[in-house]
């Protein structure tokens, strides 16, 4: 058996080409239906989000696998060889497994950290199960990574720091105030920048809101949008005094908010906290003001800052989750492995209880006057005899199936123990369709 | 009592595992480190259980008379920080109340090993016998433990005004609370201390006027208390008629600390009743 992951994603390919190769959430189930029925295939799930279109597959050949997703994806989409191919990216087995921790951690995101592909890939495993093209090794897999993705978010501060402007903005007010809903937001300039604040701000559950801007009427519109009251510029002083937020986004060309008006209604707010934003280009509030003791200025460099600050953050927390996702790997090989070996415990227990299980009819056989009581005795210390020679032997056949060579060693184990298969179950096992695979036997024929 | 704590292997022990927990907390505060939080705090808790055994101990063994010089009294209300500090860390999770915390409890704790211990004559001994002096004593202790963590939050809000004037969004801006919740805790603390310095110093004036012979109302302890009780007061009035906010009410309460720090240990020099701190 092998994995492989192949697809597109931002880095690779530019959103003309990715909208071109996307699913959507109602074609997902069908896709991974289709892909199913597709030679070589045994397990797939098909990751699609706006960034990325990924096709993760359990395949029992390695290039005919490939070459059928790749026909399939071609196929499904419409699209010639030449349109697609340039923009695949192809991963197989280790860099696959790594691959898929990486994107569900959202090492692999454009915004590293982020928490949404965690979702989306969680969504589509489900949708996957949900549809049988699933088995044993995506069910460990999968499961394996999403657990992981989880831990990482909550262990681990990649998704702690803001990220965005805007976010950065809240997140900065939050470390003044206690509540935003108990805030009062002054916005000055009712133009695109002004909305898309308001937005924000809004969504952050702040009730309290004022619109300046020198066309009252614009004021008044984008206000009403929020419940708020709209304002002249004349007015602009008074409700400094009572503000706790004000975010400034006008086209003027000279300060809109001078020291000097701060200095002025700084008495009457007997050292309130005042948080001020300045997002517009010129810039809309005299950068002085930040000296005024309990009044706090960012402009939009500040806030850039801190953005390139916490994305650096979280590139020192994604070096350390690399090295966790070597682990990852690492366990995940070792319950691959642990998967040849069952069948072969399994096998050697029922081939030694079977030797107990005759040893104890010939005795019956040759002392048909032993008692009731006599016979349970001689039973219990057949077994106790049979699993204490193979308590060792079982210890022994664990190690093997995790050391680097497991197959030769697993099969001189089988052959030291006479382990053969018996001939109806390898009857069975050609009957087996490909959809039924056993990854078991499946790893031990492919080591 | 110092004599047995000093003596034994457990109070050794005890200063070890303050110790650690000032270094975890360092660690957490430097590192932002999880781990190192949940230890500093634990080993906290396991210094706090001991002290709490010390204390009873001592209280069942030699009497309360014992807890009340000054040496024993600072262990006491080291002891009394920690215990709210523990409960407030329980109750409002705050990062970084711990390490706070640790910092001015072990310098305390320092300080109660170093002070001199001088035995008690037996007239002494008559005089402290007092169940109005036991309580005096209880409730100041719980004053001053909550204006210790008053200036605590102090201390961090400070802080916090500061990197947030820098503009440098760090582990420690993210960590530490905001603004308001600090300015909030500071309030709250105050609100509880107040009360008991009041009953604490009207049971403790009573006290001095029934058994001190010297007692006089213009002894400095007893003028230095008021004011300091008069302080916190406009601290109150000033934060509860909105008179000042932020940055200047947490300075203001820093000055109400450093006063009561003065009351406590400049003025005992001064005083002619205080006398078991002697």
């Amino acid at each position: 058996m092998h994995i492989i992951t192949i697809g597109i994603n931002y880095k690779t390919a530019p959103v003309e080409v990715r909208e071109r190769v996307a699913f959507g959430e109602s074609e997902l189930a069908n896709a991974m239906q289709q892909l199913k029925e597709e030679k070589s295939i045994l397990e797939n799930i098909i990751v699609s989000t706006c960034n990325r279109t990924e096709v993760y597959a359990v395949v029992d050949q390695l290039h005919t696998g490939q070459y059928y997703i790749k026909r399939f994806l071609l196929n499904y989409f419409g699209l010639k060889e030449d349109e697609l191919s340039p923009y695949l990216t192809i991963k197989t087995e280790r860099e696959a497994i790594q691959h898929l921790f990486y994107v569900a951690s959202g090492l692999d995101s454009m915004i590293i950290g982020e928490t949404q592909i965690l979702g989306q890939i969680k969504d589509s495993f489900q949708l996957s199960q949900e549809n049988n093209c699933t088995g044993t090794i995506f069910n460990q897999l999968f499961k394996q990574a999403i657990t992981f993705a989880k831990k990482v978010h909550s262990e681990t501060a990649i998704g702690e720091n803001a990220v965005s402007v805007s976010y950065a903005a809240v997140e900065l007010a939050k470390k003044i105030f206690n509540d935003l809903n108990d805030c009062h937001v002054l916005i000055v300039g009712a133009g695109k920048m002004g909305n898309l604040a308001l937005q924000n701000l809004y969504s952050n559950g702040i009730k309290k809101i004022t619109v300046i801007n020198r066309t009252v009427e614009n004021a008044v519109n984008l206000a009403a949008q929020f419940n708020g009251v709209g304002k002249g510029f004349n007015e602009l002083e008074e409700s400094l005094k009572t503000a706790d937020i004000v975010i400034s986004s006008t086209g003027a060309k000279e300060y809109v908010i001078t020291s000097s008006m701060i200095n002025r209604i700084e008495k009457g707010r007997k050292g309130k906290p005042l948080f001020l934003v300045d997002i517009a280009v010129p810039r809309d509030i005299e950068p002085s003001i930040h000296k005024i003791g309990n009044v706090f200025l960012y402009d939009i460099d500040d806030l850039q800052g801190i953005v390139a600050d916490n994305l650096a953050e979280r590139e020192k927390e994604a070096v350390k989750i690399k090295q966790m996702i070597v682990t990852e790997i690492e366990n995940f090989n070792q319950w691959v492995n642990m998967l040849g070996v069952v069948p072969v415990i399994t096998a050697l227990r029922e081939k030694a209880l079977s030797v107990q299980a005759e040893t104890m009819e010939s005795i019956q056989r040759k002392l048909p006057h032993l008692t009731e009581h006599e016979l349970k005795v001689l039973q219990k210390h057949t077994k106790s005899i049979v699993n204490q020679l193979l308590r060792d032997p079982i210890m022994k056949v664990k190690e093997m199936g995790i050391s680097n060579n497991s197959g030769a060693e697993l099969t001189l184990f089988k052959e030291i123990f006479n382990l053969v298969d018996e001939p109806e179950e390898k009857e069975n096992a050609q009957k087996q369709s490909q959809q039924e695979w056993n990854p078991a036997k499946a790893y031990l024929g492919n080591i | 009592m110092m004599h047995l704590f000093q003596s034994s292997f457990i109070y050794h022990f005890i200063i070890l595992l303050f110790v650690w927990s000032i270094v975890f907390s360092f660690i957490d505060f430097i590192d932002s480190n999880k781990i190192a939080n949940q230890l500093a705090f634990y080993l906290l808790g396991i210094v706090w259980l001991f002290s709490t055994f010390f204390i009873c101990y001592t209280l069942f063994k030699t009497g309360f008379y014992s807890l009340i010089s000054s040496g024993e009294g600072l262990y006491v209300y080291v002891w009394s920080v920690i215990t709210i500090s523990l409960i407030i860390n329980r109750v409002v999770k705050l990062d970084y109340l711990v390490f706070f915390t640790n910092v001015v409890a072990f310098l305390v704790f320092a300080l109660s090993i170093l002070v001199p211990r001088v035995g008690k004559t037996a007239l002494l001994l008559n005089q402290l016998k007092s169940d109005l002096l036991y309580i005096h004593i209880g409730l100041a202790f719980i004053a001053y433990g909550s204006f210790t963590l008053s200036f605590i939050f102090s201390v961090m809000y400070l802080f916090q005004y500061k990197l947030l004037k820098k503009k440098k969004w760090s582990v420690h801006l993210r960590k530490l609370g905001n603004l308001a919740k600090l300015e909030k805790m500071v309030y709250l603390c105050n609100l509880i201390g107040i009360p008991f310095l009041i009953t604490a110093l009207i049971l403790g004036s009573i006290w001095a006027s029934i058994r001190i012979h010297s007692f006089v109302w213009y002894d400095p302890k007893v003028i230095g208390s008021f004011f300091v009780l008069l302080m916190y007061g406009a601290f109150m009035f000033l934060k509860v008629r909105n008179y000042l906010y932020g940055r200047t009410l947490t300075i203001y309460n820093i000055c109400c600390f450093l006063l009561l720090l003065g009351n406590y240990i400049l003025l005992n020099f001064y005083s002619s009743f205080h006398i078991w701190n002697i």
